[in-house]
């Protein structure tokens, strides 16, 4: 398991990433995605993710539908345009901050630098 | 542990009667709605789903699920919904333009005799200020967490306080006394929140414009609050509004540019600081007659020194305009006969040249209403102005 304050930030970029390449998905799917494909290092919890989307789609990044699943109500989340461009800059600015860390943490980064 | 792929849904799926079961559970802890409500349900439904597909019973299921919707959890989750949303929410961006806009409909508008279109334009703001206080003191992850809340109370206090002060002076004829050094020292203390809010949340080098805009308004706070210090300043304050305005309207029109939950305080802090500003602008008269001609005249009670003395009206649809008043006599002084075409003559208010004496005495915070009075003749508008006249 990855420490929650080493992934708290990157959240956001993960999520816009995931519905890039998904499409249309709902909240409950978001996390089980973030989990298998993080082979269970990240977990999710409702109250870290749930609060992220909502802030996404009142920043216009994301918009949601709700649709029935049976009896009881399923919002499902889908990209914007803006959402699209924010995720292009957001996932540029992760993976060089990644290549930054990586320089940093590689044997012989930190006495070199 | 089996994982949910996209577009699957699990085998096993519950039952209506089961579905209401567990929405039932869920709200009897919960009390009162909130607005996550139906994404909690399906949340714990799917949990719910996915363990029974390892051959568990719904309710040892149901049992295992049962911390998603505690009373605590649900208060912890209700919690950072409204840190995170409410930072840079809709309410905010709301109330900061419901503001604006009854702000400017109290200053084109007549509504009667008392403004409570005006006031309700400052309330807005006040809680506002008030809401971030709340916002601070809630958020357990913030830095300087304690000074924000502080200073952010103490804004809101000052703020508040002269708020209603300023609208029972120019309503009621209350005592006037510190409204405007109070308001300018509360827009000083909520540029100095923004500063350290924007510090707490952003570092310097790649937010140098969003720095900017918060030191240029603890500048501009400091400069409105050394009229007060240094008389011979108040012959520039139409100048220094002005130029407020403007940086104000480019502030803001910057910040759209921007995004982010430090922009939104600024924003608040814009709109304050340009309906302190506006304050400038309270005496009112009306000429409700089209195309008239009127002069303008003033009499003072005391002698005034000088030859000359300066009106500036301010009336909507036709701008601003200055006056030169003529001396006509120790204590009087009249202006050339001027047109106004077809507009009303909404208010008026006075700033008085050449004489310093009566720089002090029209900018006092203890005129009253009763005090200066512009009155309609036939043909002239009288500035009554009489200091000794008790409210």
């Amino acid at each position: 398991m990855i420490a929650k304050e080493l992934f708290k930030g990157t959240i956001r970029t993960i999520v816009l990433q995931l519905l890039a390449e998904q499409g249309k998905m709902y909240g409950y799917e978001i996390m089980q995605m973030i989990e298998k494909k993080s082979d269970g290092k990240i977990k999710l919890t409702f109250g870290s993710l749930y609060p992220i989307l909502h802030k996404l789609e009142s920043e216009g990044l994301i918009n949601s539908e709700s649709e029935y699943y049976g009896k009881r109500l399923r919002k499902y989340y889908i990209l914007t345009e803006n959402g699209v461009k924010e995720k292009e800059s957001k996932v540029l600015e992760m993976k060089e901050f990644i290549k930054t860390l990586n320089g940093l943490l590689d044997e012989g980064g930190l006495i070199h630098a | 542990m089996d994982y949910l792929m996209k577009g699957d849904s699990f085998m096993h799926k519950l039952s209506d009667t089961e579905i209401d079961f567990i929405a039932k559970k869920i709200k009897e802890q919960s009390l009162k709605s909130f607005a996550f409500s139906d994404e909690l349900i399906d949340h714990v439904c799917c949990r719910i789903e996915q363990l029974m597909e390892n051959g568990i019973t719904f309710e040892s299921a149901l049992n295992q699920s049962s911390h998603l919707y505690q009373r605590n959890e649900i208060k912890k989750i209700k919690k950072n919904f409204t840190i995170i949303l409410n930072y840079s929410g809709f309410m905010n961006s709301l109330i900061i333009y419901a503001s604006l806009l009854f702000y400017l409909g109290s200053w084109i508008f007549q509504w009667g005799q008392v403004d409570w279109v005006g006031l309700v334009a400052f309330v807005l703001i006040s809680i506002l200020i008030f809401r971030y206080s709340l916002l601070f003191y809630s958020d357990n992850n913030l830095r300087f967490k304690k000074s924000l809340v502080i200073l952010s109370s103490v804004g809101f206090a000052l703020f508040f306080i002269a708020c209603l002060k300023r609208f029972l002076w120019l309503n009621f004829g209350f005592s006037g006394k510190h409204v405007m050094p109070v308001m300018l020292f509360s827009w000083l203390i909520i540029s100095i929140t923004g500063l350290i809010y924007i510090k707490a949340l952003f570092p310097i080098k790649p937010n140098r414009l969003l720095y900017l805009v918060a030191i240029i308004q603890i500048a501009l706070a400091c400069l409105s609050l050394s009229t007060f210090i240094f008389p011979f300043t108040m012959q520039y304050i139409p100048w220094y509004a002005t130029i407020i305005i403007i940086i104000n309207m480019v502030s803001f029109l910057f910040l759209y540019t921007i995004r982010g939950k430090g922009k939104s305080f600024l924003r608040l802090i814009l709109v304050s600081s340009s309906l302190i500003v506006f304050i400038y602008t309270p005496h009112r008269a009306i000429a409700n007659n089209t195309n008239i001609k009127v002069q303008f005249a003033i009499k003072a009670r005391e002698e005034i020194p000088g030859t000359k003395l300066f009106l500036y009206l301010n009336y909507y649809k036709y701008g601003k305009e200055m006056l030169i008043l003529k001396k006509i006599g120790s204590s009087s002084f009249k202006s050339e006969l001027i047109e106004f075409k077809g507009g009303d003559l909404k208010m008026s208010y006075v700033v008085l040249k050449d004489s310093l004496n009566l720089y002090d005495v029209l900018y006092d915070s203890e005129i009253h209403k009763q005090k200066l009075l512009l009155e309609k003749g036939d043909t002239v508008f009288y500035v009554k102005y009489n200091p000794n006249q008790n409210p």
